[in-house]
């Protein structure tokens, strides 16, 4: 039985063609400023936008079984 | 999803799940694969009477459901009218696709989706001072394939149309939850 946290050495299939950089690592930490955007940010939302989730998929060779 | 007291009855909403381990699917062999199967359900409403602990169910929407929302801030724990969900438009697509606002009132249903774009949860954020239970917008990160970069989703809760994409010049792995935590000045 396989559990969520389980880490084994595989070779994952590879990812479909369109949805594998969703499904891949991001490892940038970043500030951005001045983003482009498209139509009109409300006034009265000011504050912090919080998500959780996978962030890496492998540690070094070592890969992630599951979200 | 909600849970409430009303008549004589608990009113408990949920999105329901026919699998037996929905979590099976999390993999990521099946979620990175050409045609993933993804752990969704059906908005259902269970009505449990206090006297004679009958208990009834209704599907209130029966497609592809995941990430129910409400306006928890005012309306958690108490008579409310709207659940927005991410879904599946079709069994064979990759990942969520639209946004929808179901009424459990009327049935009345609104979507918001856009072309090569998956979606994540749709988290509502109350407009300061709303007196209405839809007045305020949803947030979603959004992964559109075409560019394979991520954006921020602005939809107006009340219409459902589009009030502001932000873009991102990197890609967001898809999330799981999130929450929005307004300044206080």
């Amino acid at each position: 039985m396989k559990t969520s946290f389980e880490l084994i050495k595989n070779d994952l299939p590879p990812a479909a063609p369109n949805l594998s950089i969703a499904y891949s690592s991001q490892y940038d930490e970043i500030t951005l400023e001045n983003l482009r955007i498209d139509g009109e940010v409300p006034t009265w939302l000011s504050g912090s936008f919080v998500s959780n989730g996978p962030g890496q998929f492998e540690v070094g060779t070592t890969h992630f079984y599951t979200v | 999803m909600n849970a409430y007291e009303h008549d004589n009855n608990i009113i408990l909403d949920l999105v329901c799940q026919s699998l037996e381990n929905p979590y099976d699917n999390l993999y990521l062999s099946n979620l990175r694969s050409n045609k993933p199967t993804l752990s969704t359900g059906e908005i259902r409403r269970y009505c449990i009477n206090l006297h004679s602990a009958n208990c009834e169910s209704i599907t209130l929407s029966a497609n592809t459901h995941e990430f129910p929302r409400i306006n928890y801030k005012n309306y958690n724990g108490n008579h409310y009218q709207y659940i927005y969900t991410a879904l599946l438009t079709s069994p064979g697509e990759l990942f969520f696709t639209q946004i929808q606002k179901l009424n459990v009132q009327t049935g009345s249903i609104q979507r918001w989706g856009k072309k090569n774009y998956y979606l994540g949860e749709a988290v509502f954020v109350p407009k300061t001072d709303s007196q209405q239970e839809d007045d305020g917008v949803l947030l979603s990160i959004a992964f559109n394939a075409s560019t394979q970069l991520s954006s921020l989703i602005i939809l107006d809760a009340l219409s459902m149309h589009l009030v502001a994409e932000i873009y991102l010049p990197l890609h967001l792995p898809f999330g799981l939850h999130g929450n929005f935590y307004k300044n206080t000045q």
